[in-house]
């Protein structure tokens, strides 16, 4: 079953080309992270799918229902939390769930009484007067009390502070068993506990998706010692990436890793190879590697 | 409809300050509503409501709330228009209601007048504040959108619109219905699609092409559709139209740059008991080597008709040098005028002295002094009927020119009271005479035969032009 599904998705904004042919699956039940530098197209992407910018190419799916024709009734089913949201500030905490409740068949009263109390929000604050954390916090709560089968979350962890930012996994985690979760970011530490699948996005392109299990298996930073100093040659293979070279070392990231392949390739190119050794990223390394080689694969 | 109201419930929430606020000034207009600067801050607060309201749910931009949460569009909407009728027309329709009976105004009669002015006030006010408001991010970016169209249009209407008051309403309802129309278009399609630019471009083109045609269209076209529209043209086929040149009535006059030359025009063939008011008037003068056409007002015609005949004066200004050289040749008259014929009179008698007396067609007279001098006022709602108002023998005359066909029965204006004054009235009474408008015709005359010399008057014999006539 797929949560979400984009074909050749594009958006320009005048000349400018926000987001070129997305072509992405989500798995329902999946929580997919959707990474990228700032300005890679993640949150015009996400605002695509949920219709609130009118696609210039292709088309979303989302919940089997073309995303240009998301209403009201599909909603009910979609939670939406953003970290540039406008929110309502005139309304108390309470009075914000109190008003949101109407509007969803399947609310949980209990439910938000209970996110309330976990997330610590005071009910009489103005949402005005709540801090970016607090406010993240009440848009989550009122995303979660009704239990959505699409949670979407745009940049939620950006500039939050440590105990807040983990408040906010812990409520996203124990809505996972029963939500699809889509969460972009560029904090990479947090998405790493939370991400069953993960897709990188550079200048508006989808440079790699798939799951977490794989990208560790894929990646792999590689130390070569040489029996002699050597250039980096011209057949370098293109998913070889960030190559430097000291007389007799070598280092680079490897990012469709097979071990024997690997080795058979620098024995191919180098000769003599004296020592390899392959070493496992962690997901920040990844981003960082992908991000510094502008995203090419 | 659920909840179009829980979102009608959560803007009264949101606005209850601007609302308790608004509410007040709706009392304070209601016991003083006479004094323009209050009902103008009236309109002020009720258009300010009506963006706040709009703008608690913007609609362009992809960063509120809302957008992602399960509003039906059309509730939406339906909770804005809800409260613009609920919280800004009602208090204004009471308000409205209770100066009328504060006023002595015999309320049955004031009904159409009243509900109509609520969806005057809701339709050409309310929503094309709310369309603008819903393309619109915030408040600066509205008033700034406000003053653009409302400096292009007063600066058009002033500079470019020459419609005849009497028929003015043709193409105020025009413009009033089809900025009605791009509004209501631009508020469905923001509430429906949110597709701000389609909006903004669309709308911005329609306005300027209402406008344009309201600015531009000429103004025979509206007097040409009253005709049309006239109820009673058989009325109209014996009244005939001709240049008299009269010494008794006036005289050209020149100096070194401008000569006037009253042109009196003689309406025959008007029928017993019956007045007739000019709308609009074109004259072109002939020459054997030259026409000329001035640009004219609708020429006067302030008394009534004697012997089935009314006087009609126009006033030709033309340059001192054309005058001089065409002072003898033989000229030829010609034009056209759009006349309506004033009957059926209805009569009351009041005592002006007691304060304002309810008299027909929705009229309170009352004798007043100010500035000095003894003045018989009277004054109505809503709209000064479409009639000619005499006070019978004595010289007042209630701004017959200015006086509007319009069928409706309320003009868009918050502050309903219409009052007029006319000349003194040392009189402890007086009997008002309203006359309707009967039929709407235009009469076209030629006369030829005639020379400049004819609107002058006669020279005292031997002594040269006569006093006070400058001829260089």
């Amino acid at each position: 079953m797929t949560a979400i599904r984009c074909e050749g998705l594009s958006k320009t904004y005048r000349n400018v080309d926000a987001l070129t042919g997305l072509n992405l699956e989500i798995e329902t039940g999946s929580i997919y992270a959707l990474l990228g530098p700032n300005g890679a197209g993640k949150s015009t992407a996400i605002k695509t799918m949920m219709n609130i910018l009118r696609p210039t190419g292709g088309r979303a799916e989302v919940l089997g229902r073309d995303s240009r024709k998301l209403g009201a009734k599909d909603f009910e089913r979609i939670g939406y939390v953003s970290e540039n949201m406008t929110m309502p500030g005139w309304m108390t905490v309470e009075y914000f769930m109190a008003y949101l409740k109407p509007f969803y068949p399947s609310w949980d009263e209990a439910r938000a009484v209970e996110l309330l109390k976990q997330f610590d929000l005071p009910r009489d604050r103005k949402l005005k007067q709540l801090s970016r954390g607090m406010c993240m916090k009440a848009s989550l709560a009122s995303s979660l009390a009704y239990r959505p089968s699409l949670l979407v979350m745009d940049e939620p962890f950006s500039g939050l502070d440590p105990v807040v930012r983990d408040d906010l996994i812990q409520g996203i985690l124990e809505s996972a068993d029963e939500t699809t979760i889509l969460v972009s970011s560029h904090d990479l530490a947090e998405i790493e506990t939370l991400a069953t699948h993960v897709g990188y996005m550079e200048s508006g392109r989808l440079c790699f998706s798939e799951s977490m299990e794989s990208l560790a298996e894929r990646f792999r930073m590689v130390d070569v010692t040489l029996e002699q100093p050597a250039a980096i040659p011209q057949d370098w293979p293109a998913q070889w990436l960030r190559p430097e070279v000291s007389p007799a070392l070598l280092r680079f990231v490897d990012s469709g890793f097979n071990a024997e392949r690997t080795h058979a390739e620098l024995r191919r190119m180098f000769g003599g190879v004296r020592d390899i050794s392959f070493t496992a990223m962690p997901l920040r390394t990844i981003f960082l590697t992908m991000a510094r080689h502008g995203g090419q694969r | 409809m659920k909840q179009t109201i829980h979102i009608f419930r959560k803007d009264l929430r949101f606005l209850l300050l601007e609302i308790a606020g608004f509410l007040l000034l709706v009392l304070v207009f209601a016991m003083t509503g006479e004094t323009d600067y209050v009902s103008e801050a009236v309109e002020i607060a009720a258009l300010y409501l009506v963006v706040r309201m709009i703008h608690a749910e913007a609609i362009p931009g992809d960063r509120q709330y809302w957008l992602t949460r399960p509003y039906r569009p059309m509730s939406l909407l339906g909770a804005k228009l809800l409260f613009i009728a609920a919280i800004v027309c009602l208090p204004l329709g009471m308000a409205q209601a209770a100066m009328a009976a504060r006023m002595g105004f015999p309320l049955a009669g004031e009904i159409p007048g009243l509900l109509w002015s609520q969806v005057l006030f809701f339709f050409a006010a309310a929503l094309p504040v709310a369309a603008l408001a819903a393309v619109t991010e915030g408040l600066v970016p509205f008033v700034s959108a406000v003053l653009v169209l409302t400096i292009t249009a007063v600066f058009g209407a002033t500079t470019f619109h020459h419609t005849p008051p009497p028929v003015e309403w043709i193409g105020d309802s025009i413009f009033g219905a089809a900025t009605i129309c791009i509004s209501a278009t631009v508020l469905l399609w923001q509430y429906r699609d949110r597709r701000t630019l389609f909006s903004r471009l669309c709308g911005t083109i329609a306005y300027s092409a209402a406008l344009a045609f309201y600015l531009f269209a000429p103004a025979s076209l509206a007097l040409n559709a009253q005709t049309w529209f006239s109820k009673n043209p058989g009325l109209a086929s014996a009244v005939r139209v001709s240049v008299k040149p009269d010494p008794n009535r006036a005289t050209a006059w020149s100096d070194t740059k401008t000569a006037r030359v009253p042109v009196p025009l003689t309406v025959g063939g008007i029928s017993e008991g019956m007045e007739v008011r000019s709308d609009s008037l074109s004259i072109s003068f002939a020459w054997p080597d030259r026409k000329w056409s001035p640009a004219l007002n609708s020429g006067t015609t302030p008394h009534e008709p004697v012997n089935g005949e009314a006087a009609l004066d126009a006033l030709v200004h033309m340059s001192a040098g054309l005058y001089r050289a065409e002072r003898t040749s033989p000229l030829t008259v010609r034009g056209f005028v759009y006349l309506t014929l004033f009957g059926e009179p209805e009569r009351r008698m009041i005592p002006l002295k007691l304060g304002p007396m309810n008299a027909q067609d929705g009229l309170q007279c009352f004798s007043g002094g100010f500035l000095g001098g003894d003045y018989m006022l009277c004054r109505s709602l809503f709209r000064w009927p479409g009639r000619l108002v005499h006070a019978k023998d004595t010289v007042a005359d209630f701004g017959d020119s200015t006086i509007s066909y319009s069928p409706f029965p309320a003009e868009l204006n918050l502050n309903p009271l219409q009052i007029r004054w006319a000349e003194s009235v040392h009189a402890d009474e007086a009997t008002i005479v309203t006359k309707r408008p009967l039929a709407h015709f235009r009469c076209d005359f030629e006369q030829g035969g005639l020379r400049l010399t004819d609107f002058e008057p006669p020279p005292p014999p031997g002594l040269g032009p006569a006093p006070g006539v400058h001829i260089k």
